[in-house]
């Protein structure tokens, strides 16, 4: 990540993923708990390849706040009540409070009290939305 | 505090992904797809029941021995005050930080179980009264409460399977017994194979009234050995041993003469044989408030017919009064003949006219209703529940609604 970049994630709201780890970011794809959209799950489509904002790739406000289930066992030290699978990593991106805002240029975070969506920033190709998830990749950092 | 849909819905999705996990199964699509489910009833639920089921996960670790406790210990005086004071969610939080020995597993799943089905989450409890049964097969009272859990909640393969272990036990208390035959009686199939469940619960139900009899009097338990009998002789009944049946709900009668369920029983069963019988005990029944509607059913038109008017008033009035199990037949049947009595009483015609026009709301196809309110004599008193449905509506809410004997 250059130094721009992180100047930017100083003002990025902090956030909370749990994905499977493909060395030392998450993997990114358009499965479970990946980085990127499931379609259709996580995305409002326009029309076959375009989306808009209101849906987006989950994420959390914070650990304690995630559902037990989707906090790896792998946790269980730190989190007795972790029941999710095995092998995956929970992953921070941002710092700043978890709010309504934007993430980058084409991301926005619909922040709710315990969970949120990071959501396209305005209507655009799926793929747009999805290449502006992949590269936050660099931007998550295991817990 | 009531528990919202949601959470119930929770805790049977959360024990459904721990057993799936102790199946090997968390691999597969069907975890993920569970997890998916899951997060619905999560974010429904309210910020107080995330909190409490958070600790149902951290509970339910302890089934595949993943269970963290928390580094700050809990003293057993805390606990017995929690438990005391019945303070359940406290008693799970302190058994999160449990450290005393003495603690062993089955007893925790045991106490745990306690906890969560007090708190209203059934099927929690029954995860750990299982897992306390399973753990420690020779203890009785773990045995029964995980096959009431089960029965309760209608889990017919587990129930099923957990009488069966019990069947094969010889040294089961006499609950257990019980238990496992209400489970056969209520579990039995439509077909040609329900003949076998009962004669299994008849063979159960004589084991458990066996080993209660030969106790001291004064340390018999005469509800329990009651129900025992009267659970035989719905057995006996459906296998077509109506002279057993009867000598059942007899011997019922003389532990606990006062039981309004075996005097239905016995009252039915005679009304074929001797109906002055059947109303010695119909009249039993109804003199104790029962809530059963059959012995006002049968008593109430044998009162008419003698043209004891005013008995027959107070029968149908004590059924609006204690009668739980009316449906708008009966109902119809006790307006019907509550107006007859009155019209017969010269009661005034506006109160006559209206208990017969209450009667034609709740069956409006009975065309002998509007007969019976244009006659002023020669009345027809019929019952319109046949004896047969009547016997068989009985034995059915037994099966499902009769109370199974308390743990020790």
């Amino acid at each position: 990540m250059g130094e721009q970049e992180e100047r930017k994630d100083v003002r990025i709201p902090c956030m909370f993923r749990t994905m499977w780890p493909d060395g030392a970011r998450p993997r990114v794809g358009t499965d479970r708990d990946v980085l990127g959209a499931r379609v259709p799950a996580d995305v409002n489509l326009v029309e076959a390849a375009r989306v808009r904002p209101g849906k987006g790739m989950s994420v959390f406000r914070s650990i304690q706040q995630m559902p037990p289930f989707l906090i790896p066992k792998d946790y269980l030290a730190r989190f007795p009540e972790a029941g999710g699978k095995r092998g995956k990593t929970i992953w921070r991106l941002g710092t700043e409070g978890f709010a309504n805002g934007p993430v980058t240029d084409d991301l926005v975070l619909r922040a709710g009290s315990a969970h949120g969506a990071l959501e396209p920033a305005r209507e655009m190709p799926l793929d747009a939305y999805q290449a502006a998830l992949a590269a936050t990749r660099d931007g998550w950092v295991p817990v | 505090m009531s528990i919202s849909p949601s959470a119930l819905k929770h805790q049977i999705e959360a024990v459904q992904l721990f057993r799936l996990v102790q199946a090997g199964g968390d691999e597969s699509e069907d975890g993920d797809e569970l997890r998916d489910m899951m997060l619905v009833s999560w974010e429904e639920m309210t910020d107080h029941e995330r909190e409490l089921l958070r600790g149902l996960y951290r509970d339910l670790h302890m089934l595949s021995k993943d269970e963290v406790l928390d580094e700050e210990p809990a003293t057993m005086d805390q606990f017995r005050v929690a438990w005391k004071s019945k303070d359940y969610t406290l008693v799970l939080h302190l058994l999160r930080k449990r450290r005393d020995p003495g603690l062993t597993d089955d007893k925790v799943a045991y106490i745990r179980g306690r906890a969560w089905g007090e708190l209203g989450y059934r099927e929690a409890a029954l995860a750990f009264t299982t897992y306390a049964a399973d753990a420690s097969p020779h203890n009785g009272t773990y045995a029964y409460l995980a096959l009431v859990d089960a029965i309760e909640l209608d889990h017919v393969d587990e129930a099923l399977a957990r009488a069966a272990a019990i069947e094969a036990r010889e040294d089961a208390p006499i609950r257990s017994f019980i238990a496992a035959a209400h489970a056969l009686l209520r579990f039995a199939p439509d077909d040609d194979a329900a003949r076998r469940f009962y004669e299994r619960a008849a063979a159960l139900l004589t084991r458990a009234i066996e080993t209660e009899s030969a106790r001291l009097p004064t340390e018999q338990l005469p509800g329990l050995l009651a129900e025992a009998y009267i659970e035989l002789g719905i057995c006996r009944e459906m296998l077509g041993d109506v002279n057993g049946a009867h000598d059942s709900y007899s011997d019922a009668l003389k532990v606990d003469p006062k039981n309004d369920a075996a005097l239905t029983a016995r009252g039915l069963l005679l009304m074929n044989t001797d109906e002055r019988a059947a109303e010695r005990d119909f009249e039993r029944a109804v003199q104790s408030g029962t809530p059963l509607v059959w012995p006002y059913l049968y008593l109430a038109p044998m009162y008419l017919g003698r043209e004891e008017y005013r008995a027959c008033i107070q029968v149908c009035s004590a059924a609006f009064k204690h009668a739980l199990d009316q449906g708008d037949e009966q109902r119809a049947n006790f307006y019907e003949w509550l107006a007859i009595a009155n019209r017969a009483c010269r009661a005034p015609e506006p109160i006559v006219e209206d208990l017969f026009a209450r009667a034609g709301e709740r069956a409006p196809l009975n065309l002998r209703i509007d007969e019976n309110r244009r006659r002023q004599r020669d009345w027809e008193v019929v019952r319109d529940t046949s004896l047969e449905e009547s016997r068989l509506r009985f034995r059915e809410a037994h099966k499902w609604q009769s109370p199974l004997p308390a743990a020790a």
